[in-house]
């Protein structure tokens, strides 16, 4: 997927005047957030998890080479391999050889937004592979050939009526518009795929480094079939997501479905310690894991900017964001999005310069650090994201016209006979600016500065009693 | 440099240790307290009821005799025609086997010395119910715990539309908290045992086409429990 996020304004307003994406986001808006904060009340002790899940996540960043080693040796030691990838290319090329190595045809996914981070299918389609997307929201978008739009539910941007459509056109069925009928057509479709696979791919919620587990949590069960079926299962992971052990993983599971869709736990909830064993019927009897890097390490680097790994993938501070209720989550132009990509694309791309745009999408309104159950404070991130794309030359300087118009408002606000001076006259030049402005045009309705301006006001009444 | 050698050097600079953290392995839990909800009350109500808020149905039995004719109620209930049921101890007990085998439904469970994976699955995904016993369960989140062996496979509770678990009350426990210490502890412990532990809670289901609840997406549709209460000792 191409970034190109510098633009949000144009992105947004095209999403904006996208009729059945606005119809979509009305259906999105406020119900996730509502069962969120449901579930949150019925759990009696939610701030003081929140707090916990902080802590846990601090901890084990400030010590992540260390559990990073240990999990790698519990791993390996129960018969699977961990591979390293210090960036995308080189994950990419890791899945490709051991497919290539394993013989292996087609390969089913589960959800992975790491998949989607190195673009892997596309690679894996370029040698020759069938790869198909069962997670019924990403089998929709595989389909339609779109990127995802929500970190939980992908397809949450289409209709029925458009999801229709797509399975009549490329799939020939039926015209059903009704969600189960979709729903079992596509089951139909996938089975077949899983029975036939030799390969599963999916992604992983935790990693635990004293028992080298992997956990994984899903609702649909096409987790469960891709690492049930196959004989190959890699999992594809950032090396964030480790914790130290169960007990730690414990209190995340506690948070994490609570506040993605509000339930108590996901349906189904997999711990993997290594491959099937030998006498067990099923499940693969390869197991990969590959930890990816791929500028995670550089955000590690980054006191004022290391809380942005905190991140779970709830995608609770979507479902509140009023920016991301109207824009839906293309705008964001990348894998990430919300307030979360606006925290971690500007952060994992090679070119921060091309999002410099995502950080200001946002109102700094405090919602998602509200609901973040590991209480990453965004708005601040966000800010210190605006400041440096704004001041750091590391971050590129900001584009010369808006510096000098900063410089020059800087210069005006800091002289306030400059200042007073410069309102009076825009006040005067109120009738030609109106009509020189598209701008002012465009928006008149708050912009109505003719009237006497708020000094002038306070001041007269003093001014009357002195004379 | 291998991708392993850089990666964890990228990451020792950036937390400022050169080489190894410097730190004791003791200090991994420092300044965590542990959060455990306590819930009075009956286990098996609670465990009932969550199971009930999820849409799982809910039987109570006496004992494995009991079990098994609800077991084969569900089963005429359902027009169920062939089921896959692994070979969990609680099936063996008396009562439970052979009402299935007295059912009039077909048994697809594949032979113990069948290694065929191609076979199990076609068989399993064939079959209209699978049969399992549990490990464990949890009442504040009404959850099925499975631990993969060799007489259970994973598909049994995975492939078929509707599946049933029969659970003895003693290994229903309070919450996730509990389960922690009968887990494994470390790889050691782990070797040669499960590879596999699902905590199943609910049907398969899905709101990917407007958000709207579609159950049966990839795995079941109905989820049955049966709980077997037994006199407690003493």
């Amino acid at each position: 997927m191409k970034p190109l996020c510098q633009l949000f304004g144009e992105t947004s307003r095209r999403a904006l005047e996208d009729p059945h994406l606005q119809v979509a986001l009305r259906g999105l808006d406020g119900r996730l957030r509502v069962q969120r904060d449901n579930a949150f009340e019925e759990l009696p002790n939610g701030e003081e998890l929140r707090d916990e899940a902080r802590a846990i996540r601090e901890h084990t960043l400030a010590h992540l080479d260390r559990y990073l080693v240990e999990f790698e040796e519990n791993f390996t030691s129960l018969g699977g391999v961990v591979h390293w990838a210090g960036d995308a290319a080189a994950a990419r090329g890791i899945i490709q050889e051991i497919a290539r190595v394993g013989k292996v045809k087609r390969i089913v996914k589960g959800k992975s937004m790491v998949s989607e981070e190195i673009g892997l299918n596309k690679a894996l389609e370029a040698q020759g592979l069938e790869v198909v997307e069962t997670d019924l929201g990403e089998f929709i978008i595989q389909v339609a050939g779109e990127p995802p739009s929500h970190l939980v539910a992908p397809a949450v941007h289409k209709t029925r009526a458009g999801i229709t459509e797509l399975f009549n056109d490329a799939l020939g069925a039926p015209r059903m518009e009704d969600p189960e009928a979709l729903t079992l057509f596509a089951r139909k479709i996938l089975q077949e795929k899983f029975l036939q696979a030799d390969m599963g791919i999916t992604g992983a919620n935790f990693t635990v480094a004293r028992t080298g587990g992997v956990v994984l949590l899903e609702n649909e069960g096409n987790i469960r079939l891709s690492t049930t079926i196959p004989r190959i299962h890699v999992a594809v992971t950032g090396i964030e997501k480790v914790v130290p052990t169960w007990s730690e993983l414990a209190v995340l599971l506690k948070l994490l479905p609570r506040s993605a869709t509000g339930q108590k736990l996901s349906s189904y909830v997999s711990i993997f310690l290594g491959p099937g064993r030998q006498e067990e019927p099923d499940g693969a009897e390869e197991f990969h894991l590959v930890l990816l890097d791929n500028g995670r390490s550089r955000i590690l680097k980054d006191p004022a900017l290391r809380e942005s790994l905190r991140c779970i993938r709830c995608g609770a501070c979507l479902n509140t964001c009023p920016v991301y209720l109207k824009a839906g989550g293309h705008a964001w132009g990348w894998v990430y999005s919300g307030p979360i990509g606006s925290v971690l694309t500007p952060q994992l791309l090679e070119d921060r310069r091309s999002a410099s745009g995502l950080p200001f999408a946002s109102t700094l309104c405090g919602a998602c650090f509200g609901v973040c159950p590991v209480r990453m404070d965004i708005p601040r991130i966000l800010t210190e994201l605006r400041r440096r794309f704004a001041q750091d030359p590391a971050w590129g300087p900001a584009p010369k016209r808006e510096r000098g118009l900063f410089g020059l408002a800087g210069f005006t606000m800091g002289h306030h006979h400059l200042f007073n001076g410069a309102g009076e006259a825009a006040r005067r030049l109120m009738p030609v600016l109106r009509r020189v402005l598209p701008l002012m045009r465009q928006r008149s309705g708050v912009s109505d500065l003719s009237a006497p301006s708020f000094r002038t006001i306070m001041r007269k009444p003093r001014d009357e009693k002195n004379d | 440099m291998t991708d392993r050698e850089l990666v964890l050097s990228r990451i020792r600079k950036a937390l400022g240790h050169p080489r190894e953290d410097p730190a004791a392995a003791a200090d991994r839990r420092a300044g965590l307290s542990r959060a455990i909800e306590t819930l009075p009350g009956d286990l098996v109500k609670q465990f009932a009821r969550e199971c009930e808020a999820q849409a799982v149905h809910v039987y109570s039995a006496g004992n494995p005799l009991e079990a098994g004719e609800i077991l084969s109620g569900i089963l005429s209930r359902l027009r169920v025609e062939r089921v896959f049921a692994g070979r969990d101890d609680i099936l063996e007990e008396e009562g439970i086997r052979s009402r299935i085998r007295s059912s009039q439904v077909v048994d697809l469970t594949p032979a113990e010395d069948s290694r065929d994976r191609d076979t199990l699955f076609a068989l399993a995904a064939r079959a209209d119910m699978g049969i399992t016993g549990v490990d464990w369960a949890l009442a504040d989140t009404g959850t099925l715990v499975l631990i993969s062996n060799p007489g259970r496979s994973r598909s049994a509770s995975l492939l078929p539309r509707v599946h049933t678990a029969i659970v003895r009350e003693s290994r229903i426990l309070r919450s996730l908290d509990d389960l922690i210490p009968l887990l494994p502890q470390g790889s050691c412990e782990a070797r040669g045992k499960a590879s596999n532990v699902t905590l199943i809670t609910g049907p398969s289901k899905t709101a990917d086409i407007e958000l709207i609840l579609v159950r049966g997406v990839h795995g079941p549709a109905e989820v049955h429990v049966i709980v077997i209460r037994e006199a407690k000792p003493e």
